[in-house]
């Protein structure tokens, strides 16, 4: 009689844990992302630590090669909800010129965008711009036309620098495109002296600007970003060449219904935190939340433009 | 002598601060373990501890990550001596001489050496990082795309000269490396090749998994097919007083522990090159010195030391373009870098100003954890002679598991497990006929660093190959491979036409 009371009460507990345990997540959640060490890692460390508290669960970091690895992975698991995926635009330009096999906007659920930051400053360096007289991105503008495809001008094929660097061509500067790796490998061979235009991301030739070592002559933006405010942006200067870095969540197609809900609510959340501003602030960023559904439109109406602009297979190549 | 002063606090800081001491302790122990396990790379244990790092404070994160960095770049020398499986990719050039030094029963000896020598390369490098770091860090600019491939060609010539007799032998097993490399997305279109329809090779033949299968297939199979001549069942050994040699006999060797550490150190500075390299750069340069070079490959002491000392002042010199210009020097300087961006630490060179006290700090860390990491090996060196009296088929199938467990969750995909396997069969095949693992798997390194190199040579100079002509460096790199190559085929020439004469 003893036994069976207390495997009665025994099931008794399990079945009110088990009802008042959430229903999404109930075990721990896997995010793809690109290689560690690489930006998008950062912002996807950052991003799992404020999902850990938010969804009292953890969020595992799972590096992968690429961000179309990424994307894959993620794409091909199992939609149960408890693998996601973390990349940025740049996986959308990939699809665009024809460097993958699936779609990385159609083929999978995109949960919420999650931050955006400007990608591209355009810089030279001080002694160069004493040289040639240039301290502006008009004056730029002016020298490469009076000596048409003799600078050039960093940039990494089928990435948001890729596009700025195509964006500023298509605008009328007369550079030759040099394509030189990685952020950190066309700083290195901008500092070098060539190429002589740099175009990356800010935080890594803030420094230099304080030293006086570079001049940096644009944001490519509509609006100047907050981390260089004295820094005209493209658009004030009459040019269109914008291409923001959006980074977003993906998840499984066919994922429940619950955990996209769960894990879009989260990042709202997240995303209206102050310490998570802070947070972004280390790598040029901001909250960019927009929900399921609006997400998705907005990165399609983005490939979508992309590929008004031209940007087919061989874009790059040009 | 601000710095001096900082680094001096700092160091006093982490000898008084018990949370400092017993993390550092701790993970160097742990980066030492991963070192030491085939399949486990460096990388892989400094992703593993950087979650653990959120919840700290900036200084003990520090001490988490540079200690598993530095106990996991000198781990990897137990493995290499006692299985002839480079833990790391650094170590390849340690199985040269260490593993055969275990083989005639000296183990205790190369593992004393090893460590002795990793501690002092580590430091060497460390000291001039300290003192010279913004100094050296504009040596990195002066390398650009062209001195960078023409260093690689460089290398993969000198690779030649480590593959025994056949210099045919050797370009071949170079050129398959190479091959090998190709497999994924190409470095400047992304475009896949050479993946057969399996996307999971998207991002390449995983470098780890090929590595792992290289050398521990390669044993297994010996053993299993009973070929491995040498005696499967190690002899009882002696513990090892000291560090397995004089210091008499240590200092007389002062040349080659600084020629290894300047060239570890240097190479260590130029993003993307990596241990590897320096490794094989310092082997191959004693080894050319040396009167008696035939021993090299043998169980050289020389050897051992000129490939332990580099691989960790590679450490070092790895930290001089992440600290003093904010570009990471190697993919484990990147999460490294990743991690102080994280705690809100901008490097580059305002921050040997701005944020002083963190980076004489990491310089501190650095230098402790080295210290930590000489104890703790020291320690244990006796332990680790004792695994080599267990029946080697013992020894065996446990690294196979953990081989098998690291290809997997190197990047969580079961096709690295088929590619350990795979490569790991196509090593043993391509051993037995006299073409070595090790120079297919520089090759393989090497290829991602000449490829991409030549690439973003081509694309500045527009094109123009000849561009390579107006850089001194790089020219004069492109020499020595010619130089190490004609020689090579001279000397495979001689030793031929002197076998032919003795028979």
């Amino acid at each position: 009689m003893k036994k069976i009371f207390a495997a009665a009460a025994l099931v008794a507990l399990c079945a009110a844990t088990a009802w008042s345990a959430p229903k999404y997540p109930r075990m721990a959640i896997t995010l793809n992302t690109h290689k560690a060490g690489t930006s998008v890692d950062t912002n996807a460390r950052i991003l799992a630590r404020y999902l850990n508290k938010e969804l009292k669960t953890n969020v595992i970091v799972n590096n992968t090669s690429s961000q179309l690895d990424a994307a894959r992975t993620t794409m091909n698991a199992a939609p149960d909800g408890y693998t996601i995926g973390f990349v940025n635009n740049s996986a959308i330009i990939r699809d665009v010129v024809g460097a993958t096999d699936f779609n990385t906007v159609e083929d999978m659920d995109i949960v919420a965008t999650v931050t955006q930051g400007f990608a591209s400053w355009i810089a030279i360096r001080a002694e160069d711009a004493k040289k040639w007289n240039v301290y502006t991105l008009k004056d730029l503008f002016a020298y490469c036309e009076q000596h048409p495809g003799e600078l050039l001008i960093s940039s990494q094929r089928n990435t948001n620098t890729g596009v700025a660097v195509s964006q500023l061509i298509s605008a009328g500067l007369k550079v030759t495109p040099a394509d030189v790796g990685s952020t950190g490998d066309r700083l290195t061979n901008f500092l070098a002296g060539t190429p002589q235009i740099f175009v990356g991301a800010y935080q890594y030739i803030r420094q230099y600007v304080q030293m006086g070592e570079v001049v940096c002559l644009a944001s490519c933006s509509r609006v100047r970003s907050k981390y260089s405010p004295d820094v005209p942006c493209t658009f004030e200067l009459g040019y269109e060449v914008t291409f923001p870095s959006v980074y977003y969540v993906m998840i499984p197609k066919g994922a429940p219904q619950e955990a996209i809900d769960t894990l879009s609510t989260a990042i709202k959340k997240i995303c209206e935190n102050p310490k998570y501003v802070k947070d972004l602030e280390k790598s040029a960023q901001e909250p960019f939340y927009q929900p399921y559904g609006e997400a998705a439109k907005y990165l399609a109406d983005m490939k979508q433009n992309m590929i008004s602009l031209g940007m087919g297979p061989g874009y790059q190549k040009k | 002598m601000g710095g001096m002063n900082i680094f001096f606090e700092s160091i006093g800081t982490l000898l008084t601060t018990p949370t400092y001491l017993v993390m550092m302790a701790a993970f160097t122990a742990l980066g030492i373990l991963f070192g030491a396990l085939p399949g486990i790379s460096v990388n892989m244990a400094l992703i593993l501890a950087l979650p653990l790092t959120y919840s700290m404070d900036t200084e003990t994160a520090m001490c988490v990550l540079l200690a598993c960095y530095i106990g996991a770049m000198s781990g990897g020398l137990i493995s290499a001596i006692m299985l002839n499986i480079p833990g790391t990719g650094s170590s390849i050039t340690t199985t040269f001489d260490g593993n055969p030094m275990a083989r005639q029963g000296r183990g205790g000896e190369a593992m004393g050496i090893g460590i002795l020598t990793s501690f002092v390369g580590g430091t060497l490098s460390f000291i001039l990082l300290l003192f010279v770091a913004p100094l050296i860090a504009k040596v990195a600019l002066r390398f650009g795309p062209w001195e960078y491939f023409a260093i690689g060609v460089f290398s993969i010539t000198m690779i030649v000269s480590v593959s025994g007799d056949s210099v045919v032998k050797g370009v071949l097993a170079s050129l398959i490396g190479m091959a090998f490399a190709m497999t994924g997305a190409d470095p400047v279109n992304g475009v896949s090749r050479y993946n057969f329809g399996f996307h999971a090779l998207d991002g390449g033949i995983p470098t780890t998994a090929l590595m792992c299968g290289m050398f521990a297939i390669p044993e297994m199979l010996k053993l299993v097919m009973n070929l491995d001549d040498t005696s499967i069942e190690v002899r009882q050994m002696e513990p090892l007083r000291g560090f397995g040699i004089s210091l008499g006999d240590y200092l007389r060797r002062w040349k080659t522990i600084l020629r290894a550490a300047l060239i570890g150190t240097y190479v260590g500075i130029l993003p993307g090159v990596g241990g590897s390299s320096a490794s094989l750069l310092a082997y191959l340069t004693e080894k050319n010195r040396s009167k008696h070079p035939e021993t090299f490959g043998q169980g050289e002491v020389d050897g051992l030391i000129a490939s332990e000392t580099s691989n960790n002042a590679c450490v070092g010199g790895a930290m001089i373009p992440m600290l003093a210009l904010g570009v990471p020097g190697s993919s484990t300087a990147a999460i490294v870098l990743s991690a102080l961006t994280l705690h809100g630490v901008q490097c580059g060179p305002l921050a040997f100003s701005q944020d002083a006290d963190i980076i004489y700090l990491i310089f501190a860390i650095m230098f402790v954890a080295n210290f930590f990491m000489i104890a703790i090996e020291r320690v244990m060196l006796n332990g680790y002679l004792r695994v080599l009296t267990l029946p080697r088929r013992i020894i065996m199938v446990m690294i196979m598991m953990v081989c098998f467990v690291g290809a997997f969750s190197a990047r969580n995909n079961y096709t690295d497990v088929f590619v350990f396997i795979l490569g790991g069969t196509a090593g043993f095949f391509l051993q037995k006929i006299g073409i070595g693992r090790a120079p297919i798997v520089m090759g393989y390194i090497l290829s991602g660093i000449i490829e991409s190199n030549l690439a973003r040579a081509l694309s500045i100079s527009r094109g123009s190959f000849w561009a390579i002509s107006s850089r001194p460096i790089a020219m004069a790199f492109i020499v020595l491979a010619v130089f190490s190559l004609v020689s090579s085929l001279y000397k495979s020439q001689k030793r031929a036409r002197a076998q032919k004469t003795a028979s």
